[in-house]
C-alpha cells in the first residue's frame, strides 16, 4: 500500500502484494485511501 | 484483463453480462500483445510514468480496431496525447456519456467517488458542475 500511494500505481502494487488488481483495489477502498488522476 | 479479477463478486457480475452476450472476451493475440510490450517500452522512455501490459493490450487493441479503452492509470490517459491514436476514457468520461445520454442523474460523480474512494482533478468536477446545469452536457470533455 505504501508503495501505491507514493506511486499511484495499482497494478505494480498489486503484484507487489501478491494480489490481484481488483483485490487491492477493494483493500485500498477499505483502507479510505484515495485514488486521485 | 480477466487474470486481474478475483472477487466472486466481480466475477458473477462479469458471468452473468458474458451469459446475456452484452460482454465478449477478447483473447491475448500475437500481434496485439507485441504491439502492446512496444508502447510499454515507448512508455518508459519518457519523463511521465509508464504504461503496465494490461493496460497497453487494450490501447493495442483500441488503436487498431476505433475501440475506446476504459482505464484510470494516468500513463494510460495520457497515452492518448503522447503515442497512440487510441482514444482513453476515465470513469470520468463514461459517467459523461452515461449523463449525456440521461442513463444517470447529474450528482453520479459525487456518489461515484464516494463509494470508490476516487478523487478526479478539480478542474473536471467544475467542468461537470458548470455543464451539468445546461445542454451543453453533450459536448464531451476535452473535445
Amino acid at each position: 500500500m505504501i508503495f501505491y500511494i507514493e506511486t499511484g500505481d495499482l497494478y505494480v502494487a498489486a503484484k507487489i502484494a501478491g494480489l490481484k488488481a481488483d483485490e487491492f483495489n477493494e483493500l485500498r477502498i477499505k483502507a479510505r485511501i484515495p485514488h486521485v488522476n | 484483463m480477466l487474470n486481474e479479477v478475483q472477487s466472486e463478486r466481480t466475477l458473477t457480475w462479469i458471468a452473468d453480462r458474458l451469459a446475456s452476450g452484452h460482454m465478449s472476451l477478447f483473447p491475448l493475440l500475437p500481434e496485439y500483445r507485441d504491439r502492446a510490450l512496444r508502447l510499454v517500452e515507448l512508455s518508459r522512455r519518457g519523463p511521465a510514468r509508464g504504461l503496465d501490459f494490461p493496460e497497453a493490450y487494450c490501447i493495442a487493441v483500441a488503436e487498431d480496431r476505433g475501440y475506446v479503452a476504459l482505464s484510470e492509470n494516468g500513463a494510460a490517459y495520457a497515452a492518448q496525447f503522447l503515442y497512440t491514436t487510441a482514444r482513453v476514457w476515465r470513469a470520468y468520461e463514461v459517467l459523461w456519456e452515461l449523463r449525456r445520454r440521461g442513463l444517470v442523474p447529474d450528482d453520479v460523480i459525487y456518489v461515484y467517488q464516494e463509494e470508490t474512494r476516487h478523487k478526479f482533478p478539480q478542474r473536471d468536477v467544475e467542468r461537470w458542475r458548470s455543464y451539468g446545469s445546461s445542454q451543453s452536457a453533450s459536448k464531451r470533455p476535452g473535445s
